[in-house]
């Protein structure tokens, strides 16, 4: 289906050439986001440069009843901003603005494509600096922060992005404008925030967002944990945890991790001999910093680390974090393609499901890795793969859904921080029924009748009672792909 | 005695829910209350309303959901300027209690909505933890409930606590949430987990959703660690402008306290006090430096002391609002940036003089909430188009105004509170209660400022 050659006129009188990419070859280049086993081709790609062009151009849109894909950087994993055949893609790349600093309220207004860590940059003269910090920083926008209430490793402490949305700019499905919250204390209300962020682009579109800004801490100390299983390593976690320590950031690398990251270009230094590591980060006051850090070295003493190494200079801790926040993309020495789980788990159940997930790996011949935010019960079981060998992502997903069932039986989730988007939509039903998807749909319904913002996305197609009676596990997946295929998408 | 609600009333008694009309209540009069069991029995009642709702020719009815009472005055104002409350059905959450799940080990807990906030505070603090928010488990009776906080209270009112400062507003601390819905469902959205985006999280609705919405049947939370050591660090006899400068200076100093308050409610001239808490060497080293910071006659407790001593200040509100006299004084509640807590506080106290009042004051000044109570005979006697002005010139400083309790001129002050331009947010609020309340059962009757004034309230 070809966009009427009327409506892109007006489009390209709206945001000029450059804001609009209607050619077949160069929208390819949007067709998937950082989950590459979903694809799309949208028929137009958008730029908007300010809100005001955004609205227009989505009242546009609304006439001719386009589907509309927000996008960010398109580091997503979850197939959140995959586009929809015969719609279109607004993109926030020409809307990289950090509108304002206010040091003393410590907050900042930035347009949705300020990159996460540009933010930070822009505010470090102040000794402020923006929290969450998803590995994919030094790409990912802010605008795709709140689509899908990012994390990182340092959300331990600080919290995912929804704890640091304090207004947003809102276009509507409709190309209505809202302003939501402000920089002070919440006025009265419905958290509207609170809805929106994390909702995967299905409600509105963000175009400025405010945020709060955190002021550096006194003192940082970076710890590295060496342990010879990976079993202790995790039970270190839960004791910190019993213990109600609370270190910034409690990160788990385990050997394949390890490898791949050290024969990367990102060499942090972590001990090749060992099954796991510990990254910990633990700031706030200097006698506060070193209490915690006292109780965390007795921890892993107990729990038999064979050492604990500590960063001596901010060049340290910085390698020590690069590696970590290389993990994913040093993962591709191992194999071309990497399947990123994103599961959780209560904290007390760590040792459970990672061994859970080597087994099921195991059994499959897959070669799994484990990176993830242990502190947060937060985990990436990934799968390093091929995608041109279709058993082997029929594994690959059959062991996804297995990790996700078992986390999910445990009391955990589908998903800690990289959304749901088109990779989690079926399996949804594990974890809500009917009724409660009912309500979400009703919810999303009330903000876009039209149903136009990221169709398809999120929400299971069939019912819960359907998916749930077509079990066995394992034929979701093999469905999957035949989908796929007919959707013309290609795996 | 007949009301609108007799045939509802039975029969629901025939599905097995309890229903009771409370005639000599002073605050809700001929209001009917109905004492679900559990979740699945709210649901009912609101399966019930609807079908009344429906009916032809039944009168409209309104559902209000009540946990202990101690903040429904200034949640739901609306329900005092109604006065007749006969088409009213209180849902009380009394026997909706229990902890469903708290796990020490994993800093999370799970219970039902009616359960009291002292029974939980006590059941985690058994496993090192504590509440956020730090409210008071006890409130004004407001003579429809127990008076004392329950978990879906203290998350349907959005109440946080003065330590805010450090852990953020109660909507960051809810994890998840089962409601029972307009729709007569009950759904469940979020989880237990401290870190999870799957699906949308429609429960953040009724955070501070005032129970218009729906009613929270059970909801998640992720708890705090109990410090390891408290101080309080205090100094009295200070001027307004001098008590705010010095938390100003606190607050961009690097100590993070747990709480500041700013307050003239106990003795003459305004007190700060400034409250610590965390590990033991860092509090005592960030009391040293505030008590420096704050120079000749500041004073500090710890411990026990101290833990005691917040939790006072925290409840000071009971001072201006105790139960009884409550009804007679105004209060206001705005919160602005923090840089702005000075000239809001000028601004407000300026206003009062000129009133010839002497206004009690609560300021958690970091978080820039304020808190401002007129005594009885100016909050009886005020007029609407005065407090508007003040109203008007203290959101001109880019504060939130909002009610903050009393009852005797709840009509006038809800009149000059009214918004000259709606809400950024307006449009969608409207759609999403047009959408998960279709026939508009729980929300709050609209306010028709035409009719305000003649109101008997």
């Amino acid at each position: 289906m070809a966009l009427d050659s009327n409506l892109l006129r007006r489009l390209r009188a709206l945001l000029g050439d450059g804001g609009v990419i209607a050619d077949a070859a160069r929208c390819l280049a949007y067709e998937s986001d950082g989950l590459g086993l979903e694809r799309g081709v949208a028929e137009v790609v958008l730029l908007p440069a300010h809100t005001h062009e955004a609205a227009a151009a989505m009242r546009l849109l609304a006439e001719a009843r386009v589907p509309v894909v927000a996008r960010g950087a398109g580091t997503g994993l979850s197939g959140g901003a995959t586009p929809v055949a015969g719609g279109a893609v607004i993109g926030t790349a020409r809307m990289r603005k950090v509108l304002h600093v206010d040091a003393v309220d410590r907050w900042a207004r930035v347009q949705a494509g300020v990159v996460n860590v540009d933010l930070t940059r822009a505010c470090a003269h102040e000794r402020l600096f923006y929290a969450p910090d998803p590995s994919s920083q030094q790409a990912c926008t802010i605008g795709g922060n709140v689509a899908n209430n990012s994390g990182g490793p340092h959300c331990f402490r600080y919290g995912s992005t929804g704890r640091h949305v304090l207004g947003l700019t809102v276009v509507t499905a409709t190309g209505e404008v809202l302003e939501l919250g402000g920089p002070g204390p919440e006025d009265e209300g419905l958290d509207l925030i609170g809805l929106f962020v994390g909702s995967e682009g299905m409600l509105g579109l963000a175009t400025e967002v405010i945020v709060r800004l955190v002021p550096e801490p006194e003192e940082v100390e970076t710890l590295l944990a060496i342990f010879k299983e990976l079993d202790p390593c995790c039970d270190a976690v839960s004791d910190m945890i019993a213990a109600r320590l609370e270190p910034s950031a409690i990160e788990i690398l385990d050997k394949l991790t390890i490898e791949a990251v050290e024969a990367s270009v990102l060499r942090a230094g972590y001990p090749k001999d060992a099954e796991a590591v510990l990254l910990i980060e633990v700031d706030g006051g200097h006698e506060e910093v070193d209490a915690t850090v006292k109780d965390i070295l007795a921890i892993c003493a107990r729990r038999g680390a064979i050492e604990v190494r500590r960063a001596k200079d901010a060049y340290e801790r910085k390698k020590l974090w690069a590696g970590r926040k290389g993990a994913f993309g040093a993962m591709g020495r191992i194999a071309p393609d990497l399947y990123v789980a994103d599961v959780v788990a209560p904290r007390t159940k760590l040792r459970e499901i990672v061994r859970y997930a080597t087994d099921v790996a195991r059994e499959r011949a897959l070669k799994l890795s484990n990176v993830f935010h242990a502190g947060d019960g937060n985990l990436h079981p990934n799968i390093s793969y091929d995608r041109r060998d279709a058993d082997q992502v029929r594994r690959v997903l059959e062991a996804g859904d297995l990790i996700m069932q078992r986390c999910v039986d445990l009391g955990g989730a589908l998903t800690g921080e990289h959304g749901v988007g088109l990779e989690k939509r079926e399996q949804m039903c594990m974890v809500y029924g009917d009724v409660d998807l009912d309500e979400m749909t009703r919810a999303r319904r009330a903000l876009d009748p039209s149903g136009r913002l990221n169709p398809g996305k999120l929400m299971p197609i069939r019912g819960c009672r359907e998916v749930r009676t077509r079990k066995p596990l394992g034929e979701v997946a093999v469905e999957h792909i035949h989908e796929q295929g007919h959707a013309g998408g290609r795996v | 005695m007949s009301s609108p609600l007799t045939d509802l009333a039975q029969r629901l008694a025939q599905s097995d829910v309890d229903v009771v009309r409370d005639v000599d209540v002073a605050d809700g009069a001929g209001a009917w209350r109905a004492l679900p069991q559990d979740a699945e029995a709210v649901a009912r009642i609101v399966r019930a309303a609807r079908e009344h709702e429906r009916a032809p020719d039944s009168a409209a009815l309104r559902l209000v959901p009540l946990g202990g009472g101690s903040r429904i005055a200034v949640s739901r104002p609306d329900l005092a300027v109604d006065g007749a409350l006969d088409d009213t059905l209180f849902i009380d959450l009394a026997r909706l209690t229990g902890i469903v799940e708290y796990e020490p080990g994993d800093g999370t807990l799970t219970a039902r909505a009616g359960t009291p906030w002292h029974a939980l505070s006590e059941a985690v603090a058994r496993g090192g933890h504590e509440l956020t928010p730090d409210v008071s488990p006890f409130g004004p009776t407001s003579g429809l409930g127990s008076g004392r906080s329950t978990l879906g209270g203290v998350i349907g009112a959005g109440a946080s606590g003065p330590d805010r400062i450090q852990r953020g507003p109660v909507r960051h601390h809810v994890l998840g949430a089962l409601v029972a819905t307009g729709s007569g469902t009950l759904a469940r959205s979020g989880g237990r987990l401290v870190k999870n985006v799957t699906g949308f999280d429609v429960f953040r609705l009724h955070v501070g959703g005032r129970g218009t919405l729906g009613v929270l049947c059970e909801a998640s939370l992720r708890l705090m660690p109990r410090a390891e050591h408290e101080v309080l660090v205090s100094q009295s006899g200070l001027e307004l402008g001098h008590a705010l400068e010095a938390a100003e200076r606190v607050r961009r100093s690097p100590v993070q306290p747990r709480a500041l308050f700013v307050t003239n409610v106990q003795r003459d001239g305004q007190t700060l006090a400034v409250h610590l808490a965390g590990r033991t060497r860092q509090v005592e080293g960030d009391a040293r430096a505030i008590r420096h910071e704050l120079g000749v006659g500041a004073t500090e407790i710890s411990g026990e002391a101290a833990r005691t001593g917040a939790a006072q200040l925290r409840d000071t509100r009971a001072h201006f609002e105790p139960s009884g006299s409550r009804a007679a004084g105004l209060a206001l509640a705005v919160t602005s940036v923090p840089s702005a807590a000075a000239a809001v506080a000028s601004e407000a106290l300026s206003w009062c003089k000129g009133l010839g009042a002497s206004p009690h004051i609560l300021a958690w000044p970091v978080v820039a909430r304020l808190e401002l109570a007129l005594p009885a005979p100016v909050g009886a006697t005020l007029e609407a188009a005065a407090l508007r002005g003040l109203v008007q010139r203290l959101r001109a400083l880019g504060a939130n105004v909002a009610f903050g309790g009393g009852a005797l001129s709840v009509a006038r002050a809800l009149e000059a509170l009214q918004l000259e331009a709606p809400r950024g947010g307006a449009a969608w609020e409207d759609a999403l209660r047009a959408g998960l309340d279709s026939l508009g059962l729980f929300a709050p009757r609209a306010l028709d400022v035409h009719t305000l004034s003649g109101a008997s309230t």
